[in-house]
């Protein structure tokens, strides 16, 4: 069932008008439809250029300078945000709005990522990463990956007024997502994008209604404006360097259980905002698909705050376990069951 | 002016007929002045024409009636245009719903106007509240979606029947609550941190594009549902 917010009913109503949107909402399968002409589409002339898009796209997403209006429906919730995004000094600022229910943003600029939820009065300060645009495989990275996925070119439609190439990348078995992009066909930009699981049901799906590319952004559109006083600051420890993984008391990751393709990225300490807690932060991925083992110390947790056992929001899976004192939360946009397995077969390394 | 009753439609119909008694010109003169009256006389008098096979006369609408419902069209679109422009969450003064039935094709065409006006009557109220240049494009997320009513809104389209809009309450959650863990905003802070950390360090963020923020920036617990 579909929920619509208070105010959105009416732009809702006239998107459905313009849009035909319905029969997109209710589009929930990927693959419907179209076996035989994915099919067709899945030559290795097809999968290079299908990876040849997706590069130029992510270049192209961190490059540009854009402002637009979006929906984005999971779990059956659909919402209207706004973004604005420019790189300056090759420094990429972005600013994300909800536009419906309780004002929630997302601010990005040099240092930090800043989010702000005023329906709890709280707002989360993670410190800012490069980002990296999608890697250029070698050969056999790309042989890998096509192991696990399928590439391909599904033609050309129309979305925010722009005609844009269709991308397919199907996942080959239930541990990893599917995506479908709509790629601006003039500077690839991605205007439509939706995830899908396995079976190529939808869980989540964005798509722009409309989009322009100033020739530039003021940066004061970029700094928050809401009152510190307000609001209660959740921000890392302050003044203090991370310390190195190797070093810390906190125990890495033995052994677990990881969907073929997934390999180790990165292990390293992490500040957890809003909690006086650092975390140890092992991050896998596939190449596409990636997930978080964040493990602190139970008893600095006291139960508070900790999950046990599974949760969802909307694509976004996470799982928590205990061991021994420690805890760990494993955190990915990838399906549950990947989730679970990798969570439930965790074993800490031994001090 | 005379009411049109039970009464009224028989000795309109009398006079159609040319059964009435008593005083018909006097009968006559109060239909005329009387717009209900008067078209009843006409439905009456294309009925009897119909049932005696005779269409031509009755079909032949009266010019003066046409030209001025034609007025009355664009008056009224205008007062709906006047509204989209003046008055946030406005909708057609419910007096206007008897020449809605009156003119049924404008139906659809001012529900539209309507619904427009509600949408941009909304961003402009939530305009108002922070009339700094900075959030001028950003009006609603700086000032606080919780200061715009609605409530007022819902109860008038429910009066002009215009609108049957039903408004119904955000109770979004964000994190479906665990077995082992029911919904604690605590747990949800923390996994709201975690994701944000991880979306950070996820080497193909741009693969999900805007989806991996979208994520963040989606429900959240409305302030007056901290029970739930």
């Amino acid at each position: 069932m579909l929920a619509v917010a208070p105010g959105l009913k009416s732009w809702f109503a006239i998107s459905l008008l313009c849009f035909g949107f319905a029969p997109w909402l209710n589009a929930g399968n990927l693959n419907a439809g179209s076996g035989q002409s994915a099919a067709k589409s899945w030559t290795s002339e097809s999968a290079q250029a299908g990876r040849t898009w997706i590069e130029r796209m992510s270049r192209s997403m961190q490059d540009l300078t854009y402002t637009g209006s979006f929906v984005y429906l999971q779990d059956g919730e659909l919402e209207a945000m706004r973004i604005y995004h420019t790189k300056v000094d090759s420094i990429e600022y972005e600013r994300l709005s909800s536009l419906n229910g309780e004002a929630r943003e997302i601010i990005r600029d040099a240092d930090s990522v800043v989010c702000i939820w005023p329906g709890t009065k709280s707002v989360i300060v993670n410190t800012v990463q490069p980002r990296t645009p999608f890697p250029h495989f070698d050969p056999d990275a790309l042989d890998e990956l096509e192991s696990h996925y399928r590439f391909g070119k599904m033609g050309m439609e129309r979305v925010a007024g722009r005609t844009v190439e269709v991308i397919d990348i199907i996942p080959l078995d239930g541990y990893r997502y599917g995506y479908r992009l709509w790629v601006d066909a003039e500077n690839f930009m991605l205007l439509r994008s939706a995830m899908s699981d396995s079976r190529g049901q939808m869980v989540e799906q964005v798509m722009f209604t409309d989009i322009s590319y100033p020739s530039q952004i003021p940066l004061e559109m970029f700094s928050a404006t809401t009152e510190g006083n307000a609001y209660k600051w959740f921000t890392g420890i302050e003044g203090k360097l991370p310390q190195l993984a190797s070093e810390s008391r906190i125990p890495g990751v033995a052994e677990l259980a990881l969907p073929d393709g997934f390999s180790l990225m990165s292990d390293e300490m992490t500040p957890v905002a809003g909690a006086d807690v650092t975390a140890r932060r092992v991050l896998y991925s596939d190449g596409l698909a990636s997930l978080s083992v964040f493990i602190t110390d139970g008893k600095d947790e006291s139960g508070a705050g900790v999950l046990k056992g599974a949760t969802a929001m909307g694509a976004v899976h996470a799982y928590g376990v205990m061991r021994d004192n420690w805890h760990a939360t494993v955190v990915g946009e990838v399906p549950h069951a990947a989730i679970k397995m990798i969570a439930e077969s965790l074993v800490l390394a031994q001090h | 002016m005379v009411k049109l009753t039970e009464t009224s439609n028989q000795d309109v119909s009398a006079l159609v007929d040319d059964e009435f008694v008593g005083d018909s010109e006097v009968r006559l003169e109060g239909i005329g002045g009387n717009r209900e009256s008067w078209e009843t006389w006409q439905r009456y008098h294309l009925v009897r024409d119909v049932m005696q096979q005779d269409y031509t006369s009755s079909l032949d609408t009266d010019f003066a009636s046409r030209v001025s419902r034609q007025i009355e069209m664009v008056e009224l679109s205008d007062e709906v245009s006047e509204q989209n422009v003046v008055q946030p969450g406005a909708y057609a003064k419910p007096g206007r719903s008897r020449r809605k039935m009156n003119i049924p094709m404008l139906g659809l065409g001012m529900a539209a106007s309507v619904a427009l006006a509600s949408l941009i009557g909304f961003q402009y109220f939530g305009a108002q509240d922070n009339p700094s240049p900075l959030n001028s494009q950003l009006s609603v997320a700086s000032s606080g979606a919780d200061a715009i009513v609605v409530a007022d809104a819902a109860s008038d389209t429910s009066k002009n029947g215009l609108l049957p809009a039903e408004f119904m309450d955000v109770s979004g959650t964000r994190w479906r609550p665990a077995i082992e863990s029911p919904r604690d905003k605590q747990i949800e802070q923390r996994l709201n941190s975690l994701l944000t950390n991880h979306l950070e360090q996820a080497a193909m963020g741009k693969v999900h594009g805007i989806l991996s923020h979208s994520r963040v920036v989606s429900y959240d617990l409305p302030a007056n549902n901290e029970g739930n």
